[in-house]
């Protein structure tokens, strides 16, 4: 039956399960790269990127006035800095921040970034003076020119002014094109000339003129400041840091990939083996499969042959138990006949011993004298009174006569007592032999029975003694129906028990000796028997001995009765109880008997 | 075949130029330097309405006598009408309280610009000593202590009552104090009989003088920086000098962030005199005459200022939600 020995399970199971582990380790570590972080990180940077471009170019556009406010930039900057925070995760390790390159990077970026703020805060600043300058100036080159007038005059007055304020409005407005350096030195020189002539102009004038020129310095100096912001922007290397994060991101993932694909090889290789190794154990196993049929059939054979031997001896047993039970009933019907003859044998001691003292009083009886002394009457029967008067043996008869009749008178009570004896015994043998013959029977007769009737007769019975003991005998049943049980057995233990509680009142004096006979259903389909009496009671230490075999209480009690009748009660799957307050306060016996459970049975 | 083309070609290039002038069209329309309030900026009522009891209980100060509404006071315009608040204490406040109306649509908060957001500058001004002089741990055991406090923080917030969680629940009551829909609002949506020809005079000179130029966006204002007196030192002309004047420096320690402040939104200006970071201007009149002297640096027929007065006066409303 052993599997063979060349495939060790333990060692199999070990190699499994470390097998196993490392699968589930390189699986773990598969699992540690998550493509969803690096798409989410992938995303932001992206995000990041273009609000960054869309920042940038907001700037331009608002500079060369397609955009007419700031709005723009500044929801540009709130949400790049949203998203820097989604990008730099709150609480995060400042050491680790200065070891790992990305953090670094981050913190790169957000310092670019931080940079790229305050230049467009201040690109905010500087355009919106410049804006406001440069529209102006050609309503304040018109306050100038409105002053000195037109025509050939104003030319001659004022040489050059026309042209040089002309030039600083031109520079002014359209010196986006040309280089910055070169205007701004165009300018200063226009501007100079212009503060040359400045003494030749009135009051009036000379304030248009100073505002004319403080606005055209502004332009000037704010479209420098502008300009230089503007390209300070653009220099700011947030792309390169952003360029950078996502290398340091596809470094990442490709170093991850990698370990990746390493690690899904090396997991190939191992759920291989671990698949070989349960390709062999299913194959090891499915051998043992056929083995274990091949055992299981021979122990269903077994089994089966087993069962039938069970069977056999089950049949051998329950024969034996029969016989048992028979041999124990004839057993038990020879107890009981040895009960019988042996109560009979001391009985029929008694009537032997009544019939030989009667025997022997007939035979002393003094009725013998009486006839002498007739005999001597007759002999004088002519002359009677003289021979009783004169004769001296005849003056002695008449007292013979008398002492004679008081010898007989107390030979016949002596005789009447002995007779008296002699016929309880015969009835006491009559009891017990009807007894014997209530065990006699085989089994139990199941009848539907008239409680009524059958208490009516269990009093019958007994009817003659109870008569003779004086007893009150009180039938208690209320409606009964029919209901089947043993009738004769029953019948037998009502008479057992009404003989008893008869026996109970014998020596009851100064109150009415009386029996209670009750039946009636219990609940439980039992059907129960009382028998009360107000008798001597029974102590209560007796209470349960009574009913063993040979008990008796009683000096004429013949010591079987209580003890057949439980058996019987038993037997009929019933039960007989006893119950007594105590000594002098009477006893109740009673008897259960299963009504439809004996049906059952029947 | 030609002809079909032809007519086909010149059809898609009458199609192309109505396409343009309708994107010019969209262009113009979005050109306008200022622009309309949203009419809701969608917060959580429930958190809103937590807000509004904190920002009236004087709890949240030192010494339980100044809420945020003691110097935001929606029935002076969302500020106090004094030249400097006073803080819980009574001492005067180194400046002048901005409005809290529309407060939300600044980039910043305060004349400097210190704060980011409105959590944060609530949480400046329950600690700072002259202002509501509080220390959170204070406010936090006082507010816990009121168990309808402690319900309300539980529904709107996991955590319950934490310091930034009263900060929060104030600014999402702040977001709520916007005002779309002053009489300018409804003109900037389509409502041309909404504000006068006076009026609309006034925003046109507004933009010609170059108001517009730093007063533009949704908060007329509170989107840049800018230095006070860009075109004459207006501090020399006022006569002294005072710390809170660095305005910007103080943040930054940048010498050219001297004397610049943030730009402040113009909505509800008529409702918030006096004026300046200073309190030191009480008409509008006049505030609008230093600004042409100081920051535009031109001068102007006094109708014409009177013009852009009245236009200002169009840009006040009552909060949707106070």
């Amino acid at each position: 039956m052993k599997l063979p020995p060349r495939f060790s399970w333990s060692m199999a199971i070990v190699l499994m399960l470390l097998l196993l582990g490392g699968l589930v380790e390189l699986y773990g570590r598969t699992r540690e790269f998550d493509r969803s972080a690096y798409v989410a990180e992938f995303a932001l940077l992206r995000n990041i990127r273009q609000v960054d471009a869309v920042w940038e170019r907001d700037v331009l556009r608002t500079r060369l006035g397609f955009i007419a406010h700031y709005d723009t930039l500044a929801e540009a900057q709130h949400e790049m800095w949203n998203l820097m925070a989604k990008l730099e995760p709150p609480g995060a390790d400042p050491l680790r921040a200065d070891t790992l390159p990305a953090a670094r990077a981050r913190a790169a970026l957000r310092a670019a970034l931080v940079q790229k703020q305050e230049l467009i805060e201040e690109f905010k600043s500087h355009n919106a003076i410049m804006q406001n300058s440069l529209v102006f100036l050609p309503a304040a080159a018109d306050e100038v020119l409105q002053g000195i007038g037109r025509g050939q005059d104003a030319h001659q007055k004022y040489p050059g002014l026309t042209s040089d304020v002309n030039r600083v409005l031109v520079l002014g407005l359209l010196s986006r094109r040309t280089q910055a350096n070169v205007v701004d030195a165009e300018v200063e020189l226009a501007s100079t000339k212009l503060i040359s002539q400045r003494r030749h102009l009135n009051a009036p004038m000379r304030v248009a003129l100073d505002n004319y020129l403080l606005h055209s310095e502004t332009v000037m100096r704010e479209r420098r400041v502008v300009q230089k912001v503007m390209a300070g922007i653009m220099a700011l290397p947030t792309t390169a840091r952003l360029d950078q994060l996502t290398g340091f991101l596809l470094d990442e993932q490709a170093k991850a990939a990698a370990a990746d694909e390493k690690y899904w090889r090396y997991g190939l290789f191992v759920a291989g083996a671990l698949s070989l190794l349960l390709l062999l154990a299913a194959a090891q196993l499915i051998r043992g499969r056929t083995q274990l049929a091949r055992i299981n059939a021979e122990l269903k054979f077994l089994n089966e042959s087993l069962e039938a031997r069970v069977r056999e001896r089950t049949a051998e047993l329950q024969q034996a138990q029969g016989d048992l039970v028979k041999a124990a009933r004839r057993a038990g019907m020879a107890e009981i006949a040895t009960n019988v003859l042996h109560n009979v044998g001391n009985v029929l001691n008694s009537v032997n011993v009544s019939a030989g003292l009667l025997t022997a009083r007939l035979r002393n009886s003094k009725v013998a004298g009486l006839a002498q002394a007739t005999a001597l009457m007759n002999d004088h029967a002519g002359n009677l009174g003289e021979f009783i008067t004169k004769d001296p043996k005849g003056a002695l008869l008449p007292g013979y006569l008398r002492e004679l009749t008081a010898a007989l008178k107390s030979e016949q009570d002596g005789m009447e007592k002995e007779l008296r004896v002699l016929i309880r015994s015969v009835d006491h043998i009559k009891e017990v032999v009807a007894t014997q013959q209530s065990y006699a029977g085989s089994g139990s007769l199941v009848e539907p029975t008239d409680v009524a009737e059958l208490v009516e007769d269990a009093v019958r019975f007994n009817s003659e003694s109870l008569n003779r003991h004086q007893v009150r005998v009180v039938i208690d049943l209320g409606h009964m129906p029919k209901v089947p049980f043993d009738r004769p057995r029953v019948t037998q233990i009502l008479v057992n028990l009404i003989c008893n509680a008869k026996q109970a009142l014998a020596e009851v004096t100064g109150r009415i000796r009386c029996i209670n006979l009750r039946a009636y259903m219990l609940d439980d389909g039992m059907l129960r028997f009382a028998v009360s009496d107000n008798g001597d009671g029974i102590a209560r230490e007796n209470l349960v001995r009574i009913f063993s075999h040979g008990f008796t209480t009683r000096k004429d009690g013949h010591d079987f009765g209580l003890h057949s009748c439980i058996l019987a009660a038993k037997e009929m799957g019933g039960a007989l109880t006893a119950s007594s307050d105590g000594p002098g306060l009477g006893a109740t016996f009673t008897l259960d008997i299963p009504v439809s459970k004996t049906m059952g049975a029947s | 075949m030609n002809t079909l083309r032809g007519i086909r070609g010149r059809a898609s290039a009458l199609a192309l130029f109505f396409l343009a002038c309708h994107g010019i069209a969209t262009a113009a329309a979005r050109e306008e330097p200022i622009q309309p309030v949203p009419q809701t900026l969608n917060q959580d009522p429930a958190r809103a309405a937590l807000g509004r009891r904190l920002f009236n209980d004087t709890r949240l100060s030192g010494n339980g006598r100044a809420s945020c509404a003691s110097c935001h006071d929606l029935a002076k315009g969302g500020a106090d009408g004094l030249a400097r608040s006073r803080g819980a204490n009574g001492q005067p406040t180194s400046r002048n309280a901005p409005t809290v109306l529309n407060a939300a649509l600044n980039f910043r908060q305060f004349w400097n610009g210190a704060a980011d957001t409105l959590e944060s500058q609530v949480d400046r001004v329950v600690q700072s000593p002259v202002e509501m002089g509080a220390k959170w741990p204070d406010v936090l055991s006082v507010l816990s202590a009121d168990a309808d406090y402690r319900r309300e923080f539980r529904k709107s917030y996991d955590d319950g009552i934490t310091r930034a969680n009263v900060q929060n629940a104030i600014a999402t009551y702040e977001r709520n104090l916007i005002t779309p829909n002053a009489r300018f609002d409804r003109y900037l949506r389509g409502e041309a009989d909404a504000i006068s020809d006076e009026e609309k005079n006034g925003y046109a000179k507004f933009k010609q003088y170059g108001c517009a130029v730093c007063h533009q966006g949704v908060n007329v204002g509170g989107n840049m920086f800018q230095k006070l007196g860009v075109m004459g030192d207006y501090f020399k002309k006022r006569g002294h000098q005072e710390n809170g004047d660095l305005g910007r420096y103080l943040v930054t320690g940048e010498e050219r962030d001297k004397y610049v402040f943030k730009v402040p939104g113009l909505r509800n200006v008529a409702k918030t005199a006096p004026y300046f970071h200073d309190g030191s201007v009480q008409t509008l009149r006049e505030a609008v005459d230093i600004m042409f002297r100081f920051q535009i640096g031109r001068n102007a027929p006094a109708a014409d200022r009177m013009a852009i007065v009245q236009f200002l006066n169009s840009l006040s409303a009552e909060p949707l939600a106070p």
